[in-house]
């Protein structure tokens, strides 16, 4: 026994799990989502899947090889990147986008920050957001077999009812990881395995829960709230995006904080925003929040708790404000000092904004009813405008202004009305109609479209607004009478109802005395 | 070896001895590491010649090092978090590395208790990016502990 024995300080043993053991397992946990996405929208998807989960390996492949660093595209973590990017993507994305969204997570957020461990936000969802920037059209084309129609997030965004069955299953309009039964068995997989932080994903969706049950305007309503949990990648976000290892504090105490300042911000951006991709951003911003949540909030270790017991109980209470870390309250106070410096813009530039939005409702009105010399208003129906919705089966239309056009002569030539619905894809749709005497529409003009270019904007452009001009009817029907635009229904719809109202009300309450 | 067994021995008999005692090294086999005490906090020897003392309470032979494995394993941390979900002591692992890392002795000391570390291996056990955190939070806490002594024995003179 004379031959030398290895030396190393201790422990001398290793756990099984490695880096690339981890991977290995959140890929497999992501395989039921992505298997019933890929039988669901058919084989395109696995085109996706396959373009972003291989490139996203070769880039990082390349960038190993260029700056001689270790080889970290073998761990896995690019795959997973890569995958879970996918299942963020509608099925009839085309090529193009995995492959630069790919190439963006890889070499932009992870390797420029300093690889494996360095990234500062969420890869995938910073791709995700990046190419829902840079590509509004070819990232929101949803559909089933080129079927277009409109997502149920935003259907629920536009207040309708939506199948939760098919959006449990995945097989609702909608991104290819979008089986939420897929990706509760994965997630619970993973959360049971102890590979993923049961704070962390359980605090998200209690956060986000609570939050739209208070705020959300429906209360407790079970269906409501299920809805909401099951649409728009709250529950993909909450066991795979949220709980990214790098991108989420260390200690409990952090992640449960950070986990339901995702909730709270991904229910507030939902109803405020409006937008179906509240989450992707929320996550987004919690992750910058991680760095100062590590910083400042650390678990005690089991000697120190009690004493922190005592020091809370008053017996060794410090000031208030040195229990406030310094950048907490720097950063309170310049978000206050830029609140101040916005509202204070606003209120400045109001009354000229207002101004020039008479005078564009007044554009308005000179191109539906050209014949006109001058508008009287019609005060007396006054009963009408604002406030309350008008009529039924509108959706939540207003009649903002009605107005009668006369000529040089004073002999009335049409009547105008401004109508706003607010079931645009992205807020209010406000658009004037001018109707002759005998009932004939002159036209329609848009004083307030701020749809999805390319999208909802189109129905801006003269070949869908040219549709009314000469029509006599007392309601028109989309498809029929006007034929709506492939991918834009919500916004068609809503033109539609729009027009319809402000038909109604020159009929009925103006022509009808 | 060929059969675990518990022995009462005297002080300074040597490991070889005990080895012999229990019936050797299994067939096959060649220990490529021995280890005073165990697997976890147990203390590398270079050669079986060793006497035991009153303290010494094991004799663990490895066919296999899985530390020389490791070093060619070791990935960037990965924030995973493993370490803070098993350190008995409640501490945060990763971040008392990363405040190493950064020379950031007051947070490691102060902020993250460094040092409460009982180096009792577990982090580093579990570390799926085979991190040597225990063997860092050992010689960290030494060092500190020596610049503390200095300090005091400097301030009395």
């Amino acid at each position: 026994m004379n031959q030398r024995l290895n030396l190393s300080a201790g422990p001398h043993v290793r756990d099984i799990w490695s880096t690339s053991f981890i991977m290995k397992m959140v890929l497999l946990a992501l395989m039921p989502a992505t298997v019933i996405g890929i039988i669901t929208f058919g084989l395109h998807a696995l085109w996706v899947i396959l373009t972003s989960v291989i490139t996203a390996v070769l880039t990082e492949l390349v960038f190993d090889k260029l700056t001689g660093k270790p080889d970290s595209w073998k761990d896995g973590s690019a795959a997973v990147t890569g995958l879970m990017l996918a299942l963020t993507l509608s099925a009839e994305t085309p090529l193009y986008a995995p492959v630069i969204g790919s190439i963006f997570a890889i070499l932009v957020v992870k390797c420029a920050f300093g690889g494996l461990g360095k990234n500062f936000v969420n890869p995938a969802l910073a791709a995700r957001c990046f190419l829902l920037i840079s590509f509004p059209n070819a990232m929101t084309v949803y559909g089933i077999d080129g079927v277009a129609s409109a997502t149920p997030c935003a259907e629920l965004a536009a207040g309708r009812v939506v199948d939760i069955t098919s959006m449990f299953l995945g097989s609702a309009n909608g991104v290819i990881g979008g089986s939420i039964l897929g990706l509760m068995i994965g997630g619970l997989a993973l959360w049971a395995f102890d590979i993923i932080h049961g704070q962390i994903c359980f605090s998200v969706l209690g956060g986000f829960t609570l939050f739209m049950a208070l705020f959300g305007g429906q209360g407790f309503d079970p269906g409501f709230l299920a809805a909401h949990l099951c649409g728009g990648g709250v529950v993909l976000g909450a066991f795979f995006m949220a709980t990214d290892y790098v991108t989420s504090p260390m200690s409990r105490l952090g992640q449960t904080f950070y986990g339901v300042l995702i909730g709270v911000l991904g229910a507030l951006f939902r109803i405020k925003g409006q937008s179906a991709d509240s989450f992707s951003y929320s996550i987004i911003v919690a992750n910058l929040f991680v760095p100062l949540i590590d910083t400042y909030i650390v678990d005690k270790p089991y000697a120190f708790r009690r004493r922190a017991l005592k020091i809370r109980s008053g017996e060794a209470k410090k000031p208030l404000s040195q229990r406030i870390p310094k950048p907490v309250i720097a950063l309170s106070v310049i978000a206050l000092l830029s609140g101040l410096a916005l509202s204070g813009v606003f209120s400045m530039t109001k009354s000229t904004i207002d101004e020039q939005k008479n005078a564009a409702a007044a554009a308005a009105y000179k191109t539906v009813l050209p014949e006109a010399e001058s508008f009287e208003s019609f005060s007396d129906k006054v009963e009408f405008l604002g406030g309350e919705v008008y009529g039924t089966g509108y959706g939540r239309v207003y009649i903002k202004d009605a107005l009668v056009g006369k000529d040089a002569a004073g002999n009335v030539v049409g009547y105008a009305v401004s109508v706003t619905s607010a079931e645009g894809y992205d807020g209010n749709v406000t658009l004037s109609i001018g109707v002759s005497t005998d009932g004939v529409i002159n036209g329609i003009s848009f004083t307030e479209l701020h749809e999805t270019p390319g999208k909802g904007m189109l129905c801006g452009e003269p070949a869908f607004m040219d549709q009314f001009a000469g029509k006599q009817a007392d309601q028109l029907t989309l498809g029929e009478d006007v034929d709506g635009i492939t991918g834009v229904t919500i916004t068609s719809k809503a033109v539609v109802n729009a027009v319809n109202a402000g038909l109604d009300f020159i009929n009925t309450k103006i022509r009808g005395e | 070896m060929q059969t675990p067994s518990n022995f009462i021995a005297r002080d300074g008999t040597t490991f070889a001895q005990l080895l012999e005692a229990s019936g050797g090294v299994k067939a096959g086999c060649t220990p490529k590491k021995a280890l005073s005490g165990g697997p976890m906090m147990g203390v590398a020897v270079a050669s079986l010649d060793v006497p035991i003392q009153k303290n010494t309470n094991a004799l663990t032979l490895l066919a296999d090092d899985r530390v020389e494995k490791a070093e060619k394993e070791m990935t960037a941390c990965l924030h995973c978090g493993r370490c803070s979900t098993i350190c008995p002591n409640g501490l945060v692992p990763a971040l008392m590395a990363d405040a190493i890392n950064m020379k950031n002795w007051e947070r490691y000391e102060t902020k993250l208790y460094g040092l409460e570390c009982i180096a009792c291996g577990s982090c580093t056990y579990i570390c799926p990016a085979r991190r040597p955190l225990t063997q860092m939070f050992k010689q960290t806490k030494a060092e500190i502990l020596a610049r503390k002594r200095a300090a005091q024995a400097g301030g009395r003179k």
